[in-house]
């Protein structure tokens, strides 16, 4: 068999390998929207752990971050240093999501702040606002899986082709099996991926360079300096990195999908235990981020910074089935996010959109099936913009994460302000979105647009809540 | 506040100055390596090793009463 043969069984193995792994995994629970968004809230401490760590780790990080490294040299480290403090909010806000889902029922993040507050309209736009992130995001996973393959194959997949196969895959399971099917594969694609991830990350710079000191050694120290460059380049400033790592730590654990685990937690210890474990998945970026300085002064360089992983694989001559499994790594990235964002977008769509915000019944098992089909039109649309955005991998995700940073002033209003109420967390979410995406238009600064859109909602949501007369049955329903 | 609650906002609020550069600057920027990383990225390092065992310290001294809500595991 030809080396490009190889790849491809290896590939092909670990697709069939995850689509078993996901098939089955939704065994067991209820033929509800329950069972099928929230494991009929059973998901015990292992499945979190993989749910949480793979769901976050993604394309991004197993291209976008050697990249960012290859490319940036020290800004790289910023994603490292957002994933340290963006999971910490959930230690409090997880378990108290999880309790109020237990009480009344609440299946996505729109529908808890829309009911903790009694406004309605709140969860048509954060369902507007959730979308709009999600479809760059399963975008970036997808063009990711579709890399890696022309890459692999000398252009003979196209990104296209390569990006449909895999997420016809993702389809499938994600389809049958619900959230279990992805708690199950991002379990298998989780660990596949540390192991690889700590494989290459030690391998690469030894090979090439005899040890990660020595490689560093040879890399200009400016290079190595925070904060780095700029994506175009340029010196970054500080503004611009801390503006950055403080936005994306923001809206780390506010992710809808992330968030959404908290409601298909068995119990509350098995949230902490989650977040208290979970920097230690974020460990794994250290080898990743070796990968890319490893590919530093390496002739010939990749075309594209993004590619600078698979390029260097291929370069080495390594034998063809190794190849492949670091392939499948790669795709596991991929597919471990974009199995999540999918489910979940597909529930927001229904929970939020169609019962909540439309004032709608249906029966659990009407729910589940509207649910599954809406599975195949966000795939497709994503699939358009995956196609179409020619952006970088993390250009692209930097934008997904603007507002997505929106919903965290609303939630921790809902969760945990007594006067807060329903319209002023509309306010915030929609000033705070605009003003985020109408930054970059207006200012010429470095500092990342999330920020005075954090800045706008959390001001719009304490003054137009203190506005608000006591009493005036807008508030908090739980201190009323 | 309970002490275990400043504690752990007194580290939160730490990391969160410290990583996006607003205090320890200059040990972040310094030159040289560090058990063989750049001082940047053995900095940003040292937080994710250091924050599960805060993390851990601020669980383990509270009380346990409340923490199993939901099924039995």
């Amino acid at each position: 068999m030809s080396d490009e043969t190889w790849i491809l069984v290896v590939v092909g193995a670990y697709l069939a390998l995850s689509l078993a792994v996901g098939w089955r995994g939704g065994r067991g629970t209820s033929d509800s929207a329950t069972g099928y968004v929230a494991a009929d809230r059973s998901m015990g401490g292992v499945l979190m752990y993989f749910i949480t760590g793979a769901t976050i780790f993604s394309a991004f990080a197993f291209l976008g971050a050697p990249g960012r490294a290859f490319s940036t040299g020290a800004a790289a480290f910023h994603i490292v240093a957002f994933g340290v403090i963006g999971f910490l909010p959930f230690y409090w806000t997880g378990p108290r999501a999880a309790r109020l889902g237990r009480e009344r029922g609440y299946i996505t993040q729109a529908e808890l702040v829309a009911g903790e507050l009694r406004f309605r309209p709140l969860a048509p736009v954060m369902a507007v606002v959730s979308l709009l992130a999600f479809v760059p995001y399963l975008a970036l996973q997808m063009r990711g899986a579709g890399h890696v393959l022309e890459v692999l194959t000398d252009g003979r997949i196209s990104v296209e082709v390569g990006a449909a196969a895999v997420y016809g895959v993702v389809l499938a399971y994600v389809w049958h099996s619900g959230v279990m099917g992805v708690g199950w594969t991002n379990t298998l694609q989780g660990a596949f991926m540390m192991v690889l991830a700590w494989v290459l990350g030690l391998y690469l710079p030894h090979a090439l360079h005899g040890g990660v000191g020595p490689m560093f050694s040879k890399i200009d120290p400016e290079f190595l300096r925070l904060p780095g460059l700029a994506s175009n380049g340029e010196p970054w400033s500080w503004l611009g990195y801390g503006s950055s790592v403080f936005v994306m730590a923001v809206g780390f654990s506010f992710w809808p999908h992330l968030f959404q685990k908290a409601f298909a937690a068995r119990s509350d210890r098995v949230i902490r235990r989650t977040v208290v474990l979970y920097p230690t998945f974020q460990l794994f970026l250290v080898p990743i981020l070796l990968i890319g300085f490893a590919g530093v002064g390496f002739e010939p360089p990749p075309s594209q910074a993004d590619q600078v992983l698979p390029h260097l694989l291929l370069q080495l001559e390594l034998p063809a089935a190794l190849v492949g499994l670091f392939c499948a790594g790669a795709l596991a990235a991929s597919m471990s996010s974009g199995d999540a964002i999918l489910h979940s977008a597909a529930s927001i769509v229904v929970r939020d959109g169609w019962i909540v915000a439309g004032g709608r019944t249906l029966t659990p098992h009407a729910e589940r099936s509207a649910v599954r089909l809406c599975l195949l039109p966000i795939l497709v649309l994503s699939y358009v913009t995956a196609t179409t955005f020619h952006e970088d991998l993390v250009g692209l995700l930097a934008y997904a994460y603007g507002p997505v940073g929106q919903l965290a002033p609303p939630v921790l209003a809902a969760l945990f302000w007594r006067r807060a109420t329903g319209p002023a967390a509309l306010a915030g979410l929609v000033l705070g979105s605009a003003t985020t995406l109408a930054w970059p238009h207006l200012v010429t600064s470095d500092v990342h647009p999330g920020l005075p859109g954090l800045a706008v909602n959390a001001a719009a949501i304490v003054l137009v809540s203190l506005a608000a007369p006591r009493g005036s049955g807008s508030e908090n329903p739980r201190n009323a | 506040m309970r002490v275990r609650d400043a504690l752990f906002l007194g580290y939160a609020i730490l990391a969160v100055l410290g990583l996006t550069g607003v205090l320890f600057r200059g040990v972040a920027t310094a030159d040289g390596l560090v058990l063989g990383l750049p001082i940047g990225l053995a900095w940003v390092t040292a937080w994710a090793v250091a924050t599960p065992f805060a993390l851990w310290a601020h669980w383990a001294a509270g009380p346990r009463a409340n923490e199993d809500e939901g099924r039995p595991e």
